[in-house]
């Protein structure tokens, strides 16, 4: 058996068996406090606008809200029900006692809660940018996609953003250097900066991060969004509109400011 | 080796089928062997345009399917012995369009042709994807209207990554758009969009702007392709199209409302 750890020396066994060390990049999705219904409706919500946002990707259940309700939670049925949903949990973090038992009697890993959830996530994905049917692998794509692996936290988009194209960055920022199309989509864990006019929609901080912010040479868009909130087109004041902006959270309120 | 030209929109109804026939009419009448695809199979009208409708027998389809061989559906223009037509079924639908049947008609014209013009049908659907797959270049046309433009733009995602060029060479095509039926009176008034607008949403090239003219709906009457009739604006305006697609640098034209005359105004208003 060979053992590779990146922290320690391998011992130097010869064997069939690899083993290797990673980290993985994984999503948190929290539980909720009172009650596991409205957690899978919301759950819902988010597969039928953004299926391939959490799609077969590594889930970790956060039990923060979960142990201060003091209720227990049958993580066994959880896990099935995600599992149907073709969703993939691997573990929980931030339980109680009991809470942990359970866990590890549904067959999850314990993880520590990363200080910082939304940067805690790792470098880009393979496939960064997903068209419906449009970006994503396509070579024109990777070509507007320029030297994504130059910048490790954000995705450089270089070509306009058609219509009906969607572009989605789950480990980071967008920055698109030309316009977006009224019927394109821009989702982000991170900031979203459209050196353009932004007249599609713009997903900041989707993961959760409060902090995420819009920037757009002219604010044009059909609705902005950051951590799940968002205002639509008829909202923004005339004032700001086909202005630069700066869209941000304060205070639960989405505030449009302009950055002349 | 022909090049292969798709003109498309998205959008139903906003001129590409008079836009083929006018261009690929064009093409032809200076020299260029030009072979017109009408890929709206169920809807065929390109024929009509072109004034053949009454000498089709077999069709693009029956090629496909093997049921003629390509020069018996191919018609040749009784007008100009360079533009041929291969028209398509009325009674079949999309499905029809195989990709390997397409790519094989396309093969066997590419060696005989110098440019190979497909009209596709509206939509984003089978029949669409099918005459933009095989493209070299496109010409997307819109009317000056905000739902045309944003449907001209998703066609433009479309082609940046839904055709073999891009798959296989990991190049763009070649994109233009040609604005029709523009009516300068109307732009003036606020009724439509103005041209600097839709090439700053689009961020393409521009190969022409046709004017709004009764000639159009005339000409396709007669099955008469309007660049054959070079007195109308409109068949003036494709024909400059016709050359900027040849490589030539023209200033735009008719862009500007008509000036009328006296006896034109006193009797613009009966009605
Ligand atoms: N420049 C113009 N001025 C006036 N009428 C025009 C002009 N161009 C096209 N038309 C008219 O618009 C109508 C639609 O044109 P056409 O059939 O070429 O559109 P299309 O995009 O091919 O439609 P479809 O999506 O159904 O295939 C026709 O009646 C045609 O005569
Ligand atoms: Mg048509």
């Amino acid at each position: 058996m060979r053992v590779i750890d990146r922290n320690e020396h391998a011992p130097a066994a010869p064997a069939a068996l690899e083993i290797r060390r990673r980290s993985v990049g994984a999503l948190v999705l929290r539980l909720d406090g009172e009650d596991d219904q409205a957690f899978f409706r919301s759950l819902d919500v988010q597969l039928r606008e953004m299926p391939d946002f959490l799609l077969g990707k590594p889930i970790i259940l956060d039990l923060t809200d979960v142990a201060a309700a003091n209720r227990g939670v049958d993580l066994i049925r959880v896990v099935r029900q995600l599992r149907t949903r073709k969703l993939v949990p691997i573990g929980v973090q931030s339980g109680n006692a009991t809470l942990i038992a359970a866990a590890q009697g549904a067959g999850l890993a314990l993880f520590d809660a990363a200080p910082d959830e939304v940067t805690a996530s790792p470098g880009p994905a393979p496939v960064a940018g997903r068209g419906t049917e449009d970006a994503g692998r396509s070579p024109a794509a990777k070509d507007g996609m320029a030297a994504a692996g130059a910048a490790r936290d954000a995705l450089l988009w270089t070509t306009p953003v058609r219509s009906g194209q969607q572009i989605v960055c789950d480990w980071g920022d967008i920055i698109v250097t030309t316009s977006v199309g009224s019927g394109a989509e821009l989702i982000a864990s991170g900031h979203i900066h459209v050196y353009g006019a932004l007249r599609g929609r713009a997903l900041a901080g989707v993961n959760g991060n409060t902090k995420a912010r819009v920037f757009c040479q002219s604010l044009e868009a059909e609705l902005i969004a950051i951590a799940g909130l968002y205002r639509v087109s008829d909202d923004f004041d005339r004032a700001v509109w086909r202005r630069p902006v700066q869209v941000f959270l304060r205070q639960d309120s989405l505030c449009v400011e302009k950055v002349e | 080796m022909a090049k292969i030209i798709v003109i498309t929109s998205g959008k139903g109804g906003v001129g590409k089928t008079t836009t083929t026939a006018a261009l690929g009419a064009g093409l032809a009448a200076r020299g260029h062997r030009t072979v017109i695809i009408d890929f709206d199979v169920g809807l065929r009208n390109l024929d009509m345009i072109l004034g053949c409708e009454r000498r089709v027998v077999f069709d693009f389809i029956n090629v496909i399917n093997g049921e003629a061989k390509l020069h018996q559906a191919l018609i040749k223009d009784k007008r100009l012995d360079t533009l041929h037509i291969l028209p398509t079924s009325q009674t079949r639908d999309k499905d029809a369009l195989t990709t390997e049947g397409v790519e094989s008609v396309l093969d066997q014209l590419r060696g005989d042709f110098d440019f190979i013009l497909c009209d596709s049908p509206a939509g984003i659907e089978r029949g669409a994807h099918m005459a933009m797959y095989f493209a070299d270049e496109a010409v997307v046309v819109a009317n000056p209207e905000v739902s045309s433009v944003r449907d001209c733009d998703r066609i433009l995602g479309l082609l940046d990554s839904k055709t073999r060029k891009v798959e296989r060479e990991q190049e763009r095509l070649k994109q233009y758009l040609l604005l029709t039926r523009f009516d300068p009176g109307r732009v003036n008034k606020g009724e439509m969009l103005r041209i600097e607008d839709i090439l700053e949403i689009l961020a393409i090239d521009l190969l022409g702007v046709i004017p709004e003219s009764e000639s159009v709906l005339k000409a396709s009457n007669l099955g008469m392709p309007v660049t054959l009739d070079n007195k109308s604006n409109a068949g003036k305006a494709y024909l400059d199209a016709v050359s900027r697609l040849l490589g030539e640098q023209l200033e735009h034209r008719f862009l500007a409302p008509e000036r009328r005359g006296l006896l034109q105004r006193l009797m613009g208003r009966t009605a």
